[in-house]
């Protein structure tokens, strides 16, 4: 490109950046649909590459539960078990040979900077789908919005969003995913909102929304659009009836207590038993296959009971629910959930949770039912609410619990009682003080944002890679990097990475009327000498001072001593770091 | 700002034309380091030829040699070989300019490269013998010349 083209160019871009410049919240809501679309994509790519799997490890036997159960006994067993072998090996080799930390999106959102480490990611989401393609008792949503969420936070990266914008759109890829995995947009947006991010605020809420909505629309076009649990004929309660839901609260909240111990205990027992991760994952692909022998039921994440409990017949064998299978499924799933999620093997506990509600409330039903004949809600209903309470148990997200019931039910009378119970089964466990089900262990001491505020410097949060330009640097290179970079600040270094000077956009854009202007000037002679700059050393605060100080957005970071350019900082990012650090420090003192 | 004028000028080449134009600025207000500025406009002119096309060169350097921003501009009938493919300078005006400065720096280049752009001023230009109208066509007549060499 020569040099007149250039300067046109930069010239047109100028002009267009100023009459057009996106904002800030009009390129994350942007970026969300991008991340929404892809997150569905990949869901149904990963639904239908575990199909394939599942008929792979079954002999051809198809999917389901009722092809599950046709199985020989033999079977049964074997196939949890040799399937949590080879999920146990594929872990141990990508341990073994991808030497990353693998990190959960809910942790990236909540305590990270917005990464999730890719080739880790890609190792467990095989690893996941061998998991459930065997049957093992685990969700498989969880993988698929881990899957969703790799791929808005390698977006984040190959743009090189700062990390509070990356973390922003890990966020909308896990809602694309949660929308995608449960049909459920509203509560997806929600449940990102108000697990991981902790607010409720516009900025964040409304590129949650987007993503949630451009994925859900993904996912109807190319498949079933139908709520995942549709209720029929529900009518709405009396107000004694209420009193019933009461009941299924508290016993949901108590349930959900008992079910995430169980999970701790198992992971407990696991952890003593010291043989390789392979043999653990196979130890408890056989625990599940051999609950399974008695109860084919535990399998999987557990949807077709859900749907055979909502619709009041059993899933196997025709008839009614009697309280004794209910109760035996219960207790089978949480053991058989247990034993697969505390050997390692990779996956959700999502559906599984949702299992012991409906089984919970539908025990609640049973009990009702005895004592008051004229009873006008059926089992459904109480099973639906049932799922509602223990996930807004355990998950300590009530909003998000009402929300995805109602739009996996698409039932408005379920609401009324749903919210009763879900309310108060959040409260029933909350008061045993556990930690919820998307609780993160002690935060790690490598995260920045969890280190005390007087050991932070500079150079833990700025950003590395700085755009420089040499002094001698003709205008086109200078104006050559603005137009492909889209910042406005290049830094001029010496040969030895000294920093030198600053090239700002704003003084080329008063003086781009002038070609001959630019072909008689270099870097050097537009380059700001002597620039305010940080210290790697520099604590946060003193940062701050100079950015008030000096009113610049960002400013450049060198190392100490040498005067060598080791990056830059952003005024935006250093705010939201003291913010950040600020709130997770406070309940401490 | 100081000025300085030179309607004959004789270089051989540009580094030529370049010290010439520099030392006329040494003695004037404003320039702290005489040698200094000669070297640094050199050096400059070393990096990207300031030849900016149609006979004109704009030798310049933001440098500590001085305090305020100074001007020398001059004629070569002969011309003077400026640019990368020797191309010829007729026209050739060295801007000095304190370090500190960018934004004025390129406004006062900017305008006087536009007005150079002109053709009816670059053919006054060559033509006027009066110190004082060559400045008023560059639009530098209200910063009186504060010495001037001979026309």
């Amino acid at each position: 490109m020569n040099e007149g083209n250039l300067f046109f160019l930069l010239r047109a871009w100028l002009w267009l950046r100023r009459k057009a410049r996106p904002t800030d919240v009009q390129w994350n809501l942007a970026m969300a649909v991008v991340v929404g679309v892809m997150g569905a994509g990949l869901g149904l790519l990963f639904k239908q590459a575990t199909l394939v799997l599942q008929k792979m490890l079954t002999g051809g036997a198809g999917a389901g539960l009722a092809a599950f159960a046709q199985l020989p006994p033999w079977q049964r067993v074997a196939i949890p078990t040799v399937g949590g072998l080879l999920a146990g090996l594929t872990l141990m080799l990508g341990e073994k040979f991808v030497r990353q930390r693998p990190t959960e999106y809910m942790e990236a959102i909540t305590l990270g900077d917005g990464r999730l480490p890719v080739k880790s990611s890609l190792y467990r989401s095989l690893a996941a789908m061998l998991s459930i393609a065997s049957g093992t008792a685990i969700g498989k949503e969880g993988p698929l919005v881990q899957l969703s969420a790799l791929a808005a936070s390698v977006l984040g990266q190959v743009r090189k969003l700062p990390p509070a914008r990356r973390r922003l759109l890990l966020a909308c890829g896990a809602a694309a995913g949660v929308a995608a995995a449960y049909n459920a947009p509203i509560a997806a947006a929600l449940f990102v909102s108000e697990i991981t991010v902790g607010s409720l605020a516009m900025e964040s809420l409304g590129p949650l929304i987007f993503a949630s909505v451009a994925s859900i629309v993904t996912v109807h076009i190319f498949s079933d659009a139908s709520p995942l649990y549709r209720l029929e004929h529900f009518a709405l309660p009396h107000w004694t009836e209420l009193v019933c839901f009461c009941v299924v609260g508290i016993a949901c909240g108590l349930m959900a207590a008992l079910f995430l111990a169980m999970l701790e205990q198992f992971k407990k027992w696991f952890r003593k038993v010291t043989i390789p991760l392979a043999g653990k994952l196979a130890l408890g692909g056989l625990l599940v296959g051999l609950i399974a022998l008695a109860h084919p039921e535990v399998t999987g994440n557990g949807y077709d009971v859900l749907k055979s409990l909502l619709h009041g017949e059993t899933v196997l064998r025709p008839g009614e629910w009697l309280w004794q299978a209910v109760l035996l499924i219960l207790l089978a799933r949480m053991v058989a959930t247990s034993a697969a999620f505390g050997s390692g093997a990779v996956g959700g506990v999502f559906t599984p949770t949702l299992v012991v509600g409906a089984c919970t409330g539908s025990l609640c039903w049973l009990a009702f039912a005895q004592l008051f004949p004229d009873l006008r809600i059926d089992q459904a209903g109480f099973a639906t609410v049932g799922m509602g309470a223990v996930l807004a148990a355990a998950t300590q997200a009530p909003f998000m619990s009402i929300l995805m019931i109602f739009e996996m039910t698409l039932s408005y009378e379920v609401m009324i009682p749903l919210m009763l119970a879900s309310v108060i089964g959040y409260y029933t466990f909350r008061g045993f003080g556990m930690h919820s089900l998307y609780h993160h262990g002690p935060p790690d001491a490598y995260d920045i944002f969890n280190r005390p505020l007087e050991t932070l410097t500079v150079a833990d949060i700025m950003q590395t890679e700085p755009r420089t330009i040499g002094p001698q640097a003709g205008f086109g290179e200078v104006a050559g990097q603005f137009l492909a970079g889209g910042f406005d600040r290049q830094y001029m270094v010496g040969p030895d990475r000294r920093l030198l000077g600053v090239v700002r956009l704003e003084d080329l854009a008063e003086h781009l009327h002038s070609r001959a202007l630019a072909a008689a000037f270099i870097a050097g002679d537009i380059a700001h000498d002597n620039p305010p700059s940080l210290d790697t050393r520099t604590p946060l605060p003193e940062a701050l001072v100079l950015f008030i100080h000096e009113h610049e957005d960002e400013l450049p970071v060198v190392r100490a001593g040498t005067g060598e350019l080791a990056g830059t900082l952003t005024r935006n990012d250093l705010l939201l770091t003291l913010a950040e650090a600020g709130k997770r420090t406070a309940p401490h003192h | 700002m100081a000025v300085s004028v030179n309607l004959d000028l004789v270089a051989v080449d540009a580094a030529d034309a370049i010290r010439q134009l520099a030392t006329s600025l040494a003695p004037m207000p404003g320039v702290v380091d005489g040698v200094r500025l000669v070297a640094d406009v050199l050096a400059r002119e070393a990096v990207l030829t300031t030849y900016v096309g149609d006979g004109v060169a704009l030798p310049h350097a933001r440098t500590d040699a001085v305090t305020v921003r100074v001007v020398a501009v001059a004629r070569s009938n002969a011309g003077v070989a400026f640019g990368p493919k020797g191309e010829r300078a007729h026209l050739i005006v060295l801007v000095g300019c304190p370090r500190q400065d960018v934004s004025a720096y390129l406004t006062f280049s900017k305008l006087l490269l536009r007005r150079l752009r002109l053709p009816k001023v670059r053919a006054e230009l060559l033509t006027v013998k009066e110190p004082a109208r060559f400045l008023q066509l560059l639009e530098l007549n209200d910063e009186a010349p504060a010495g001037s060499a001979a026309s």
